[in-house]
């Protein structure tokens, strides 16, 4: 019940939000330095997506990395 | 299976928010990364090939397709004590997805597939992406489903066993918020919850149990796991964008799930140019720390102690650290051609795995449940070759 009502106070605020206009507090003529590739999350998603996999195949922890996909390759 | 229910509806309203507004964007380069990668530690031996090209159709369509090979080679202290033969296997890994940008918006279909000799995996997946707020926040909800068929090998020939043949399955769905802080910070927020039920275990593994009270032998006896789980993984991260041109990443993320099992993984990283921005440097280190699952044990009392018996070192309690280097080199930095830039790289990360509940049960010379602790370093090479066209 607990959970019910804090995914409608959720929904509501991503529909109130969402159809509001909200002024941006960073313009995009102030976005020079996040543009820079050293602002890049990843810049080599072949080579993150592999570390990941080594990290979820010998440890119990998964998922909040941003992918999806199984496999195993873990004896 | 308990969460599903709340999710759904979150999912459906925030589909609904998402929809409300839409402006113009554009798909993500198109791309290309062909990269050689080796695993080694712990006695095993992975390596292999990958790729992933990205190509976009028109102003709206985008398609990913890559491929990876991991050739396995080698045996692991489980399959030591186990006097398994050692392992010469190869899984192949497949995946497709679509990309349809509609104003401020990208919808995301793709599959995935995944092959072994004894364990096959099929996974779908759907995503939305909202970009909204004067592209200051961008919101991505994705659910996946994945089907899993694990079989057992029982000889060096790749015979499986006759009638082993079991079934899992798996649904995702996450939430992720990337959003612009200020002009020199960028942050992000992930939830993702993992329901699994089936055959959850690995068919090669087993629990160790006293021979007698008091003895100092052991007797070894398969496994027994719940046939479900639930995980959930809450994540943040915060980049800065540092006075000298390079850039700072600090990462936290919590998992907890049904089976007791609670982990804190912190992650910094640090990127800088060298080289008149020819070289791109990244050093990393992460920590990761967990404790055991409620069923785990390193050495049982007696056999069948417990209605669910393991004894698998991913969920023993364990603290690893992993450090790591990677260079970046663009070696074409005009169009050539049809290249408009290309890049190789190479990565190094070193992980010392320390496990604080599981012995090493190859050390015959100690009684049993009085061996050291297992522990044991493993290195990850990568070499990346890119190109944008």
């Amino acid at each position: 019940m607990r959970t019910s009502r804090l995914s409608f106070a959720l929904c509501a605020l991503l529909l109130v939000t969402g159809c509001g206009r909200v002024q941006p507090w960073v313009k995009p003529y102030e976005r020079e330095r996040l543009a820079d590739p050293v602002m890049i999350w990843d810049r080599d998603a072949i080579s993150t997506a592999y570390i990941n996999h080594v990290h979820e195949n010998r440890e119990e922890a998964r998922g909040g990395t941003g992918s999806t996909g199984g496999g195993c390759g873990c004896n | 299976m308990t969460g599903a229910a709340p999710l759904t509806r979150l999912l459906g309203c925030a589909l609904l928010a998402l929809g409300a507004a839409a402006h113009g964007d554009v798909l993500p380069d198109e791309r290309a990364d062909v990269s050689w990668r080796m695993y080694q530690g712990g006695g095993i031996t992975v390596q292999g090939p990958s790729m992933l090209v990205r190509t976009n159709f028109s102003d709206d369509i985008s398609v990913t397709a890559g491929f990876l090979v991991d050739q396995v080679t080698g045996a692991s202290i489980d399959m030591i004590v186990l006097g398994a033969s050692p392992l010469h296997e190869v899984r192949k890994q497949k995946n497709l997805g679509v990309d349809y940008l509609y104003g401020k918006t990208t919808y995301s279909v793709g599959i995935e597939s995944s092959i072994e000799n004894d364990y096959d995996d099929s996974t779908l997946s759907a995503s939305i992406a909202q970009n909204m707020f004067g592209d200051l926040t961008t919101v991505t909800l994705t659910a996946s489903r994945g089907w899993d068929i694990i079989t057992r090998v029982i000889d060096a020939e790749g015979d499986k066993q006759p009638g082993f043949r079991k079934r899992s399955d798996r649904t995702t769905w996450a939430l992720g918020v990337s959003q612009i802080l200020t002009r020199n910070m960028i942050g992000g927020f992930d939830y993702e919850a993992i329901t699994e039920q089936g055959y959850l275990q690995n068919p090669y593994r087993a629990y160790r149990y006293l021979a007698a009270p008091g003895s100092a032998i052991y007797l070894t006896a398969p496994e027994i796991f719940p046939g479900t789980r639930t995980s959930n993984a809450i994540a943040m991260r915060l980049k800065d964008y540092l006075p000298w041109r390079a850039s700072l990443t600090g990462k936290y993320r919590y998992y907890f799930d049904t089976w007791d099992v609670r982990a804190h993984t912190a992650e910094l990283d640090y990127t800088q140019p060298l080289f008149k921005d020819s070289v791109m440097a990244d050093i990393t280190y992460r920590y990761y720390r967990q404790n055991s699952a409620s069923f785990y044990s390193d050495l049982f009392q007696y056999a069948n102690e417990f209605n669910y018996m393991a004894r698998d070192r991913e969920l023993a309690s364990q603290i690893n650290n992993t450090m790591g280097v990677a260079f970046s080199y663009d070696f074409v930095k005009t169009q050539h051609w049809f290249v408009k830039k290309a890049s190789a790289s190479l990565h190094y990360d070193y992980i010392m795995y320390r496990y604080l509940d599981f012995r090493d049960a190859t050390q015959r010379q100690y009684p049993a449940g009085l061996e050291p602790f297992y522990r044991y370093n493993a290195s990850v090479i990568q070499a990346v070759l890119s190109g944008w066209f």
